[in-house]
């Protein structure tokens, strides 16, 4: 088994699992690119985690989540500038798929932002502390996020000038 | 542009419950995936260790040139790639996945071995630009039908193969809804029949020979399937039914089954197999407890058998046959413990060098192989002649 002080490694994941999924499912806009985004950063923490365990666990370990994920994107960006839609995944009926497919369209760092503000309710400060920018570039980003989303669900809604 | 509604969705939408993973699971790989990355990293300091000597070496003979000397002979780089996954079908039958560069991606190869030979299969590729920046090909682990024709390999893709793995076709992802192929991990039970466990907890099932996948009807109130094992006569499923965890039992691939409790309430994947005729249950609900080792001959009614002496949760178990189990507990510092429980016996046992870790197993009497993961570096082929008491090492391949 591994352990950190008090085998908290085991204790904190089976605890935290369902919340550090949801965050990562924001920020990947796919269910099951969220789960491969938990454990890429898990494993980077585990080695490390008797440090981690000392400080704040959840906030070290959302903000490899979240700078893990902008190096992955950056490897496949080439990907994303394509016409195809990302998978989102498996979904049930009362699941918004146009706003998950449309979340899954923005640049990293912008569902970061967004995750981070709708899903984590950071202040615009806190969001620029986890991220290492600036308010304003954090204000900027926000606000080229939801403009963009809304202009990918107005065209979800109006087929004939959507790019699907 | 008011954006209110928008915000109010997305916050809708970021609250709704997420699909629920196997934490125990998720560990587990966690911890093999960070023994990988160490791995990696003793070997890049290694090799950057012996450039920087090497250099320091031509340069000290570039400046006291010495006389020639006769070369001696020197370990040749492996040219097959990292072992990912290994089954054996008989003694002198096996597959194998390996993890290779392929140009500018990598890729997955599959190999056959007919008596001592292994026979370079078919490289498995991404299409098209899918596999940029991935780190391994689109398949990393194979399991094959006792038949030794009918076989599945898979891992963000799913391949099968009906001539004992000469040559392989891809199959589609289970039906829609099915969740997403990369997830998926197979089961082959004793009747040749694979069952394809999907992320978001569903279940498929494809016979021998066909190429593609059916949704397995289970009762309504299951939300997730966890594990599937199979003996000569039933199969088993192990599933999340509401607040609860039950064991779903079939005689003819569910088109008709029977619910039963599990034999206690801290049962994971891990700890559920079955081999011959009997189902093999490990229980323990955290890692400072010591398992408890159940068997059950019907999937009715369980026996308790003997509790491990060791702390910690089970990384995994295997039927050695209707009496007897291997169960190797999940360790801090190698080697990971492994007990031969029988009865109400467990002793303990000696598999391999390292962190030793069971992939898979076949056993036929008092003889016996398992496949390992040793320190997450290396697949290792051990073999036994005495009911799984003692180990020899067959084959170790990096």
């Amino acid at each position: 088994m591994t352990r950190g002080p008090d085998g908290s490694f085991d204790e904190f994941v089976r605890g935290r699992l369902p919340q550090l999924l949801a965050f990562a499912r924001a920020l990947t806009g796919s269910e099951h690119a969220a789960a491969d985004l938990v454990q890429d950063a898990l494993e980077r923490c585990l080695p490390r985690w008797s440090k981690i365990a000392t400080g704040n666990p959840d906030a070290y370990v959302r903000r490899v989540m979240v700078n893990r994920n902008i190096s992955v994107w950056r490897l496949r960006r080439r990907e994303s500038l394509t016409d195809v839609t990302p998978e989102v995944g498996y979904v049930d009926q009362s699941t918004d798929l146009d706003l998950w497919r449309a979340i899954s369209r923005l640049p990293a760092r912008q569902r970061a932002v967004v995750a981070l503000r709708y899903y984590e309710d950071l202040s615009e400060a806190e969001i620029a502390r986890v991220l290492g920018c600036s308010t304003g570039t954090v204000k900027s980003q926000a606000s080229r996020a939801l403009g963009k989303l809304h202009n990918l669900l107005t065209q979800e809604e109006t087929p004939s000038g959507g790019r699907r | 542009m008011n954006n209110h509604p928008l915000e109010d969705r997305l916050r809708r939408s970021f609250s709704q419950p997420v699909q629920p993973v196997d934490s125990e699971r998720l560990l587990r790989d966690v911890r093999r995936g960070a023994a990988r990355r160490q791995a990696r990293r003793t070997t890049a300091l290694i090799a950057a260790t012996v450039i920087a000597v090497a250099g320091a070496a031509l340069a000290a003979r570039a400046l006291h040139p010495v006389a020639d000397r006769p070369m001696t002979p020197a370990t040749r780089p492996d040219r097959h790639g990292t072992v990912s996954g290994y089954w054996t079908i008989d003694r002198a039958h096996a597959v194998r996945v390996t993890q290779e560069h392929c140009g500018q991606q990598h890729c997955s190869r599959i190999w056959t071995k007919d008596g001592a030979a292994w026979h370079r299969g078919p490289a498995l590729r991404w299409p098209g630009r899918q596999g940029d920046g991935m780190a391994s090909g689109p398949v990393s682990l194979v399991q094959m039908a006792p038949d030794g024709r009918n076989g599945w390999t898979w891992g963000t893709q799913t391949w099968d193969t009906h001539d004992g793995g000469s040559s392989w076709q891809q199959m589609p992802s289970p039906g829609r809804g099915g969740g997403p192929a990369q997830h998926l991990s197979t089961t082959v039970t004793p009747d040749g029949r694979a069952w394809g466990l999907a992320l978001s907890g569903r279940l498929f099932t494809a016979a021998a020979g066909a190429d593609s996948w059916s949704p397995v009807r289970l009762p309504a109130d299951v939300r997730s399937v966890t594990k599937v094992v199979g003996t000569d006569r039933r199969t088993a499923v192990l599933a999340q039914a509401g607040s609860a965890q039950q064991l779903i039992i079939s005689t003819d691939d569910f088109r008709t089954s029977r619910t039963a409790p599990p034999p206690c309430a801290a049962l994971n994947g891990e700890g559920l197999t079955a081999d011959h005729d009997t189902f093999f249950a490990a229980c323990a609900a955290t890692s400072r407890d010591r398992a408890t080792i159940w068997s059950s001959s019907d999937g009715r009614s369980s026996q308790r058998l003997a509790e491990v002496p060791h702390r910690g949760l089970i990384a995994a178990i295997t039927g050695v046959d209707a009496h007897s189990a291997l169960v190797t507990v999940d360790a801090t510092k190698p080697p990971f413990p492994t007990f031969l429980v029988t009865g109400h016996h467990a002793v303990p046992v000696r598999l391999g060098p390292g962190r030793a870790l069971p992939l898979s197993s076949q056993f036929d009497g008092r003889h016996g192989t398992l496949v390992l993961d040793v320190d997450g570096r290396q697949t290792a082929l051990v073999r036994t002649s005495d009911g799984g008491h003692s180990w020899q090492l067959v084959e170790s391949i990096r």
